[in-house]
């Protein structure tokens, strides 16, 4: 009986201790800290996007533990709501209607592929709410682009970038064009249809491959290109088809120079392609070689040197072009609600972040303004060779 | 003539492909010979074929000659899971529930894949790397290995199914299930051999199919594979063998001439094996080298 008599005195003092504590907890938070600012976040976490969502994740959170670390935006707590769309456009959708009805955000990123983004720019739209998003397809800035801005460099920066490169520092006119016919692929292959002209550059042929095909199938694309005499093959995609092409190409004792997308600004191409890889030129945020091409010292480097020193301490990890575009996009909110203040209405914060002027982030110096909300321009871009497998910079 | 000049490249690359289609097509034909469904997760044991050896090999180190029959072996046995867990619980339930139910199957294996093997490809070792330059024409050496062991596949299961006693009977679940099983066959031994069977052969295309493999492979070559067998002639080993090798070589030559003489790059290989199904089934349902069916009415 005594013993029973004890379990229960422990337990009741158990409960009478937690509920104290609680109203403890309550009671400092209501004392201590003003109402926190709330901004939702819906990215891909799991599904065919989450090489991306995972990293943007990791970056948004990390960023708002550090500026709440340093006191917030004016005492305010940043609060970030994060909800996983599975890289699926209905879900992302669905996530949007709960954020806005259940949180009332100030402001919405996401997400991290163009199908999902556009589907939650919808929401954002009839919402009125700005969006930030990490996706670089060109039809999301089709329509209205009033609440809907970016991070990543898109397919025009990129294509007028490695445009210049050809016909600037290789010197040669007629380009053959291998793309990928994937909706990366496809935007690459407008954007060079369209601009090469400017560059005094001649697209002699343009083959558009699947990136599933073998080896003997991007042989066929090769030797289909070969045969209008081009002085460059510039192939815009992503893993693995560049990979295949390059090995074919090298395969066949064809040596023209070969000009990638960022597409391929990754570890993965370097270890598919192998020795074809060394050669390789192309564009990439500037981020991926920023010990090579910046000052120590300047603003630039200082900025990503703390990220990447941050984001290992964190994670363990080193930092991604995605982690950056993560980085970027809870940057300019907060940002532009340090500007706007922090009671700021959906109006008023949209037109602080479209005011974003001079600001460094990862992927280069943004700059908004109402006819342009991608922000980026060719020159936040640098072109990457690979030496002996690895990246240096390209030479002018 | 650009076009007749680059043509043996087509020719060797169209029956490179060519021979893989053929290894995933004779996959589609066993089964459905001795099981009357076509298995929609043909392509999948290719995934699995590829994925392994890379695994095996690359990522463990175990060296080709030991790492290549593994990697089969594992494959055959995902295929007599499938049959066990899948086809034999839904023999009752007709053709069409258990084919809706490969459909499944295939899903559920390429997510499999995504879990396990998640980057874009993995580099899976070839067999001998390197290239020999012919006149007009450069293949790797991986086509020789190619080439070859589809020859011998496609020997191995035409002795199999006319010279051996499991392979007539199940030519005879093919011809009349149940009329099979009244003379004494096994017929439901005779559908877990076919997808063991079945299984290697889609493994074995997968890995020779170097030197990448994804996750994603799996409906690439299970579309091409399909395509092969119908306009073949589906349930003929002869047949998967003529779609094959047709499919390949159009794939290469219909582009070339179009971007070649007419300047017209579509950008849609694909397209050709849609339209050659589409056009066969249209014209000539039986395939090719197909009897055609009569049906009792």
């Amino acid at each position: 009986m005594s013993g029973k008599k004890i379990v229960v005195a422990v337990l009741l003092a158990g409960v009478l201790l937690a509920s104290m504590l609680a109203q403890m907890g309550c009671g400092q938070k209501e004392s201590g800290s003003k109402e926190p600012i709330k901004i939702g976040v819906v990215l891909s976490e799991s599904g065919a996007n989450e090489p991306l969502g995972k990293p943007e994740r990791n970056a948004i959170k990390l960023f708002v533990k550090r500026l709440n670390e340093a006191g917030g935006i004016d005492g305010h707590e940043v609060e970030v709501i994060i909800k996983d769309d599975q890289s699926d456009a209905n879900k992302a959708k669905q996530a949007m209607v709960e954020l806005l009805e259940q949180d009332n955000p100030v402001a919405v990123i996401g997400s991290s592929g163009t199908g999902t983004t556009i589907a939650m720019k919808q929401e954002a739209e009839k919402a009125g709410i700005p969006q930030v998003c990490m996706a670089a397809g060109a039809n999301i800035m089709d329509g209205d682009i009033t609440w809907i801005f970016r991070t990543p460099p898109t397919a025009t920066e990129a294509g007028r970038k490695a445009l210049s490169y050809i016909a600037e520092v290789l010197k040669v006119k007629r380009v053959a064009l291998l793309y990928d016919t994937n909706p990366f692929g496809s935007d690459g292959k407008a954007v060079v249809e369209r601009e090469a002209p400017e560059y005094g550059l001649e697209v002699v042929v343009s083959e558009g491959y699947q990136t599933e095909e073998s080896e003997e199938g991007m042989d066929t694309h090769l030797t289909n290109a070969m045969t209008a005499n081009p002085e460059v093959v510039l192939v815009w995609g992503t893993n693995p088809g560049p990979a295949k092409i390059v090995k074919r190409m090298r395969d066949k004792g064809i040596k023209l120079p070969y000009v990638g997308s960022h597409g391929i600004a990754n570890q993965a191409f370097i270890e598919l392609a192998g020795e074809a890889a060394n050669g390789v030129v192309f564009p990439a945020g500037k981020m991926l070689i920023y010990q090579k091409i910046m000052e120590p010292g300047s603003e630039e480097y200082e900025f990503i040197k703390d990220f990447a020193d941050a984001y290992f301490e964190e994670y363990g990890e080193n930092i991604n072009t995605f982690a950056g575009h993560g980085w970027d996009a809870i940057l300019i909110i907060t940002e532009a609600l340090k500007r706007a203040g922090v009671g700021a209405t959906p109006e008023e914060l949209r037109d602080a972040i479209e005011s974003t002027k001079g600001l460094v982030g990862t992927a280069g110096v943004f700059n908004y303004s109402p006819t342009d909300h991608n922000g980026l321009t060719p020159d936040d871009l640098t072109m990457v060779e690979i030496v002996n497998g690895k990246w240096e910079p390209a030479k002018e | 003539m650009d076009f007749l000049g680059n043509c043996p490249q087509y020719i060797a690359n169209g029956l490179a492909n060519g021979c893989i289609y053929i290894l995933v097509a004779m996959g589609f034909n066993i089964v459905f010979n001795s099981t009357g469904i076509i298995n929609f997760a043909q392509g999948e044991f290719c995934m699995f074929g590829g994925l392994l050896a890379y695994t095996l090999a690359a990522s463990l180190g175990l060296p080709l000659p030991l790492a290549i029959p593994l990697a089969l072996a594992s494959t055959a046995i995902i295929g007599a899971a499938m049959e066990r867990l899948l086809v034999y619980p839904l023999r009752r339930a007709g053709a069409l529930v258990a084919i809706i139910a490969t459909i499944g199957a295939s899903i559920f294996f390429k997510s499999l894949g995504r879990v396990l093997w998640p980057k874009e490809a993995y580099k899976v070792p070839e067999f001998t790397a390197g290239n020999i330059s012919l006149p007009g024409a450069t293949v790797s050496r991986q086509f020789l290995w190619v080439f070859g062991l589809t020859i011998l596949s496609v020997t191995a299961v035409y002795l199999f199914f006319n010279h051996t006693k499991a392979g007539k009977a199940m030519r005879a679940c093919s011809v009349n299930r149940f009329a099979a099983s009244l003379v004494g066959i096994n017929v439901m031994r005779m559908s877990l051999y076919s997808f063991v069977l079945a299984a290697a052969l889609g493994g074995l295309a997968g890995l020779i199919n170097a030197p990448y493999a994804s996750y994603s492979m799996g409906l690439f070559l299970g579309v091409k594979g399909f395509t092969s067998a119908v306009v073949g002639g589906l349930g003929n080993t002869f047949g998967a063998v003529t779609g094959g090798i047709v499919l390949g070589l159009l794939e290469e030559l219909i582009p070339g001439f179009l971007t070649v003489v007419l300047g017209v790059s579509t950008g849609y290989k694909d397209a050709v094996a849609a339209i050659l199904l589409i056009a066969v089934l249209l014209l000539r349902p039986q395939g090719i080298l197909g009897r055609g069916v009569v049906e009792k009415v």
